[in-house]
């Protein structure tokens, strides 16, 4: 197996301008993201797991380090890459087809194959009877399908996965873990996902990186041993219940010494 | 309705699409708002009763300001003093919304620009534009230049202002998912500065075309020889109440008319104009 994106020795701090503080969000970060694994960031907030995403998306520079995807240092954003975002990110005045077909139609797919891979991809998450519909007539759930959909459908061998889920309820949030799964399983992309769930976390991944606050470092990386494919059993066997518990243990006590800080 | 059946049939060709979205906005702009229909009636009922009981010089029954109306539409009078006003709209509308759009965008991107015009534009806006008719009357004279003139003074700073507004609105998230998908600059302008943009633009569209009219009408009625503000001024100076109230009636009618035409062009042609929401708040 090869690396699919490695981010080697990642340094970034944010200077804010008015207050002239500087926040050491990320310090000398190494991660190795295999083929067909799925990667789950996890961290208390200011850990930096976000940063480390956008960066290996291109979408901001790191101060020091390079990130490599296939081997290749990388420059910027890429079409091997595709992000799904925290905030959806739809374009509000286009229809969950046009939101979908987005990212072929800035790379000039001809007409026909892109109806096509919208069609598959709309399918695939869920929303046939809503591909006609914009943004705002659907659920938070829909909306963040059409995200994933729009990713998927450029065909990219990365997805990176910035707290999609964050903002739905758990509820929603619980199906979605499942159809993410499900979706997974078809072709093991290579997946990396920020979250701040303990449990979506050990649902969904290959490997946990558990990082630290302040600086923003890799404090541990968990491999899960969970049978695939996952799905709503999984919740309940004892290996998932004892590594979300271990998990959470080790989050508590950074969260605590954060709180003790303040 | 059924969804997934209308998902599953063919996307309709062009033409179809285009046919669907012009009978869709005429019926929203015809609308079905049944207070609004109400009013007009309940309106039309009060005034005719009231200017049949009173017989009131200023007040003429509804339908003897219909008939005058009608006279002053079949013996050309009506029609032949629009046409020149009209074309003093149209040239003096198309030059402010090249100006104040080119502007607004110039002073929406370039900080620099905006600090140079802001302060003008806001006086300007606020002005009373009406102070400087008379001034174009001694620069350009009694004719076209003058009125164009007027009708460009009037209707190009909220164009300006709303063109500003429209080139600043930018949703973050949306332009680094751009970025993400690897947008260029033309495809960043065309697929999402644009239609951020375009609900700032389309109010100042519907703004700068009232007041176009507006401006259309004092500059008429200022020079008093030409076009229906020099109608006005025939009618009121010889107290023919029915005919004065008849041009009034179909000025109100162009404003009105003119505003839904540029909301209904909107709809049909600009294929993100239906959904008016810019930002959504990112969580």
């Amino acid at each position: 197996m090869n690396p699919a994106i490695e981010a080697v020795s990642i340094s970034k701090t944010y200077h804010d301008l008015v207050s002239g503080r500087e926040t050491h969000a990320l310090d000398d970060v190494n991660l190795t993201v295999m083929h067909g694994e799925f990667v789950c960031l996890i961290g208390p907030s200011g850990c930096g797991k976000t940063t480390l995403l956008k960066i290996m998306d291109g979408l901001l520079p790191s101060d020091s380090g390079t990130v490599r995807v296939e081997g290749k240092t990388m420059v910027g954003p890429g079409p091997e890459r595709a992000m799904v975002f925290q905030s959806f990110a739809l374009m509000p005045w286009r229809t969950v087809r046009d939101n979908v077909a987005f990212g072929l139609r800035l790379r000039k797919t001809d007409k026909s194959a892109t109806r096509e891979a919208v069609q598959h991809y709309i399918d695939l998450v869920g929303l046939r009877s809503f591909a006609d519909s914009y943004p705002d007539q659907l659920s938070g759930g829909m909306q963040q399908r059409v995200g994933l959909a729009r990713a998927l459908a450029v065909n990219p061998d990365i997805l990176l996965m910035d707290e999609p889920f964050g903002s739905l309820d758990a509820q929603t949030r619980n199906l979605l873990q499942v159809d993410l799964e499900r979706i997974w399983e078809a072709d093991h992309k290579t997946c990396v996902f920020v979250t701040h769930a303990m449990d979506e976390a050990v649902f969904l991944s290959s490997r946990i990186v558990v990082m630290s606050p302040r600086p923003g470092r890799i404090h541990e990386i968990i491999n899960v041993d969970l049978p695939r494919p996952r799905n709503d059993q999984t919740r309940t066997d004892p290996r998932f219940v004892e590594l979300t518990a271990y998990i959470w243990d080790m989050l508590r006590g950074m969260i605590v010494r954060e709180e003790d800080a303040a | 309705m059924n969804t997934a059946e209308a998902a599953s049939v063919e996307p309709p060709g062009v033409s179809v699409a285009l046919t669907m979205r012009l009978y869709r906005g005429l019926r929203r702009a015809i609308g079905t708002n049944m207070a609004t229909i109400a009013t007009v009636i309940g309106v039309a009922v009060v005034w005719e009763v009231a200017g049949r009981v009173w017989n009131f010089l200023y007040l003429p029954p509804l339908s003897k300001v219909l008939s005058a109306m009608w006279g002053l539409i079949a013996d050309g009078t009506v029609p032949k003093e629009m046409g020149a006003s009209l074309f003093a709209l149209g040239v003096g509308m198309a030059i402010s919304i090249v100006l104040g759009l080119g502007l607004g965008t110039l002073m929406g991107v370039f900080p620099v620009v905006r600090k140079t015009l802001d302060a003008y534009v806001d006086a300007m806006m606020s002005a009373p534009t009406v102070a400087f008719v008379p001034l174009f009357i001694l620069l350009f004279g009694l004719g076209y230049p003058t009125r164009i003139a007027t009708v460009v003074l009037f209707a190009i700073f909220p164009l300006i202002i709303n063109a500003q507004a429209g080139a600043r609105a930018v949703d973050q998230n949306l332009t680094e998912m751009g970025r993400s998908f690897g947008a260029g600059r033309g495809q960043m302008l065309r697929e999402l500065r644009l239609p951020m943009a375009y609900p700032h633009i389309q109010a100042g569209l519907r703004m700068g075309v009232a007041r176009g009219v507006d401006g259309m009408m004092t500059g008429e009625v200022l020079i008093a020889a030409t076009g229906l503000g020099g109608l006005l001024g025939r009618f009121g100076n010889a107290f023919t109440m029915d005919k004065l109230y008849a041009v009034i009636l179909i000025l109100l009618a162009m404003v009105i008319l003119a505003e839904r035409i540029v909301i209904v062009l909107g709809w049909v042609f600009v294929p993100f104009g239906r959904h008016r929401v810019v930002a959504r708040p990112g969580s």
